[in-house]
């Protein structure tokens, strides 16, 4: 062999040899150990319900001291970025333990086969309360998630959309919140009338300003026309006149000028700190609100919600419909500590640990719990007459592909005011057809 | 002595400059040859991006694109970029280069500073300032058109009215467009003006005095003399435009994260691939459309070269 041919090979013996010193052999390590507990846990290290979660974490060793003894759990917080963190262990075959996201952002895993069906887990005995664990969660939560009539998720915390108000501002104005639209718009009007704007927006959020759609043509229709419509079924489009009133909605607030100024181009969190420093009379957003804003709230600010108005001149729409998304913990197919983490998360849901998260302002997916006082009533939306829907209007992440491609920028779009309310539901069903007809053409599924 | 004709891909190992390349080698193979490869592989499959089961499809993800109109639409905003904002820029950089290499320029080095600075300015950081130049409330744009709009309205040439002027500015795909071109080309403009102007200060002064004693006026110099000798300047500046427009991403998703109308080949591929927000997670498609924006680059630059090639001029 020449002599340039054994030096090249004990180059790359030598750079296999260093890469096999330097890598990171910390992962390796933790994916080896028998006795950790590996968590992906969706709040970074310094945000309050990472307090919770390593004191849970710590009571959770000691209750658990004889069955695991020694056992360590090691957290990944991974600030919302769980999914992308958590793909490359996907794909090895090396899963964590437990992983936890919000409940939609998670669903790719299911679709995937990627997540253990948690429904005979379920019916195991609840940590601290003489029932089954599954009837400890408020009724209709598991409904949201389930996937081919399996359970997959254990909800924690909830995230609904409500309107935050400052009752203390109501009250000098003389206000009381609204149940109707017409009460609203009234709302509204005096409000403005006080030279307060009447909403807060942050108009580059493409989620929040979905949800105002979503709300409207869950009143003006039922959430089971607007899947209907969404899913292609015969005999519904989506610029029938249900949804073009929606869309009317939504436009008036704008051609009201009820809707701050500048929102187009406002960023998160302009609208919530126009909200607590009074500038703005109302914030239309998820439950998280006042734990989010705890720090940021004036001494005279008293936290306050109500639901999204009924439409009574729509008695046939939706109007106990209810939007609800939640916090959920999930256990990966391939989890070496499979036992741990269902006993992991059973301790997690208890009642006890459901009051310390309300205590946080949090409120909990578990019933009968403790509710944070700037979120008293909402226990009230969460049960019959009211109905649970998952998010843009009981559409969810079903279709999120359709989503997508249809109706998401319009919708966004029509907040905005770029567009109007039937031109965008023209638009909307163009692009709607489109995308069906292009799913026919390559013979592929809805999704 | 290498002997012509004998010479074999597998000598390159025996070489002695192998040993130095070794390095370079694994790494590049490692991190760009292997995942390259699998990206052609992954596009033929069907593959969310965290099972570690990938479904053969053949050739249906490029099918799917074909059909697909919001990723021809993103195809499309990405050769306005390459032409609308190519010809704007190379339009005023020939001229800002062509002004600033002549010595005698007042403020020569303050222009060519003022041009240059946006090019180290962070892509976000400028994404970010020009939002609030663009936004239709309180931007400094609708408000400078606001302030000329009351001017005229006191001299009674507008109605009042239409004195608070609300464009939006990257509000529908007429205005967001030629919106976002404008600050591709603001920001940068100053590379091409340095790249072209080293290209100018390398043709030798006595060509244009021959051409003076000839009685050839500036214009005639510049597209006689300066424009020919900097084909192969231009044609490298030219490429480096045509990669960066079809690549736009960061200065897009900062501004919009992308929209129906502002999508490029690659915030799309982003949305369809990676964003939680849209929840798609299709891996394999996303993939697809990077094999695709690949040959575009490959096609586009080769194409462009051999164009140049044919128009190779000699002094």
């Amino acid at each position: 062999m020449k002599a340039s041919v054994k030096i090249f090979l004990v180059t790359l013996a030598l750079f296999a040899l260093a890469v096999l010193l330097f890598h990171d052999r910390k992962s390796v390590s933790v994916a080896r150990s028998e006795n950790r507990l590996e968590i992906y846990y969706m709040y970074n290290e310094n945000e309050s319900q990472a307090d919770w979660f390593n004191a849970a974490c710590d009571e959770f060793k000691t209750a658990f001291a004889d069955k695991y003894p020694g056992i360590e759990i090691d957290v990944l917080y991974a600030g919302r970025e769980v999914l992308g963190k958590l793909r490359p262990r996907m794909i090895i075959g090396n899963p964590p333990d437990i992983v936890n996201q919000g409940g939609d952002q998670l669903e790719p895993l299911i679709r995937a086969g990627l997540l253990e069906p948690l429904d005979e887990v379920l019916s195991l005995p609840a940590y601290d309360q003489d029932m089954p664990w599954r009837d400890t969660f408020i009724d209709g939560v598991f409904d949201i998630y389930a996937y081919e009539g399996h359970d997959y998720f254990i909800p924690t915390s909830l995230f609904c959309s409500v309107f935050f108000y400052d009752k203390v501002m109501f009250e000098r104005l003389h206000i009381t919140p609204p149940v109707t639209w017409e009460e609203f718009l009234s709302v509204c009007q005096t409000l403005k009338e006080n030279g307060i704007e009447p909403i807060a927006a942050d108009g580059t959020e493409i989620g929040y300003n979905i949800a105002w759609y979503a709300y409207a043509i869950s009143r003006t229709t039922t959430v089971e026309h607007v899947l209907a419509t969404a899913w292609n079924e015969p005999g519904t489009s989506w610029d029938e006149p249900c949804y073009v009133e929606g869309a009317e909605m939504v436009r008036l607030l704008r051609d009201k000028g009820y809707i701050m100024k500048g929102y187009e181009g406002s960023k998160w969190p302009s609208a919530q700190m126009n909200w607590v420093q009074g500038k703005c009379g109302l914030l239309y957003t998820g439950t998280w609100i006042p734990k989010e804003m705890k720090n940021a709230l004036p001494d005279a600010f008293k936290m306050g919600i109500f639901r999204a108005p009924i439409l009574e001149s729509h008695p046939d729409g939706d109007s106990y419909a209810q939007d609800i998304g939640a916090e959920c913990f999930a256990i990966p197919k391939g989890a070496r500590h499979r036992e741990a983490a269902i006993d992991f998360l059973r301790f997690i849901t208890s009642k006890k640990q459901a009051d310390i998260l309300a205590d946080m302002d949090v409120p909990s997916a578990i019933k009968g719990c403790r509710m944070p006082e700037a979120l008293i009533g909402l226990d009230t939306y969460l049960s019959p007459p009211y109905k649970l829907i998952e998010g843009m209007a009981g559409i969810g992440s079903d279709l999120s592909e359709w989503y997508r491609i249809v109706p998401r920028n319009y919708w966004s779009d029509l907040f905005l005011g770029h567009i109007g309310p039937e031109e965008m539901c023209k638009e909307v069903e163009q692009a709607h057809l489109r995308y069906y007809e292009r799913m026919k053409a390559i013979g592929g599924e809805p999704r | 002595m290498i002997v012509r004709g004998k010479h074999r891909w597998w000598h390159f190992f025996t070489h002695p400059g192998a040993v130095l390349v070794a390095p370079a080698f694994i790494l590049y193979t490692a991190f760009f040859v292997y995942p390259a490869a699998m990206a052609f592989y992954v596009s033929l499959t069907r593959w969310s991006g965290f099972s570690p089961v990938r479904t053969f499809i053949g050739l249906d993800n490029f099918r799917e694109l074909y059909h697909e109109s919001l990723y021809w639409r993103a195809v499309s905003n990405n050769f306005i970029f390459m032409f609308g904002a190519g010809a704007a820029i190379f339009f005023f950089a020939l001229l800002f280069a062509a002004a600033l290499s002549n010595r005698n320029f007042p403020g020569r080095r303050f222009f060519k500073t003022m041009l240059f600075a946006p090019y180290v300015v962070s892509i976000v950081a400028i994404a970010v300032l020009w939002t609030f130049v663009y936004d239709p409330n309180w931007g400094l744009l609708n408000s400078m058109l606001s302030f000329f709009a009351r001017f005229l309205v006191r001299l009674g040439l507008l109605s009042p009215d239409r004195a608070q002027v609300g464009v939006l500015w990257l509000g529908s795909w007429g205005m967001a467009m030629p919106s976002l071109s404008a600050v591709m080309v603001w920001a940068g403009i100053g590379f091409y003006v340095i790249l072209l102007m080293a290209g100018i200060d390398r043709i030798p002064d006595d060509l244009y005095e021959a051409a003076r004693i000839d009685g050839a006026n500036e214009k005639q110099s510049f597209f006689h003399i300066t424009l020919p000798l900097l084909r192969d300047v231009l044609v490298i500046a030219i490429s480096i435009h045509i990669i960066g427009a079809l690549k736009q991403f960061g200065l897009i998703w900062a501004m919009t994260r992308g929209t129906n109308y502002t999508h490029t080949m690659e915030t799309y591929m982003y949305d369809v691939a990676f964003e939680p927000r849209t929840m798609s997670f299709r891996m394999g498609y996303g993939t697809a459309m990077t094999v695709v924006l690949f040959f575009m680059v490959i096609l586009l630059t080769f194409t462009f070269n051999i164009i140049m090639r044919k128009a190779e001029v000699e002094y």
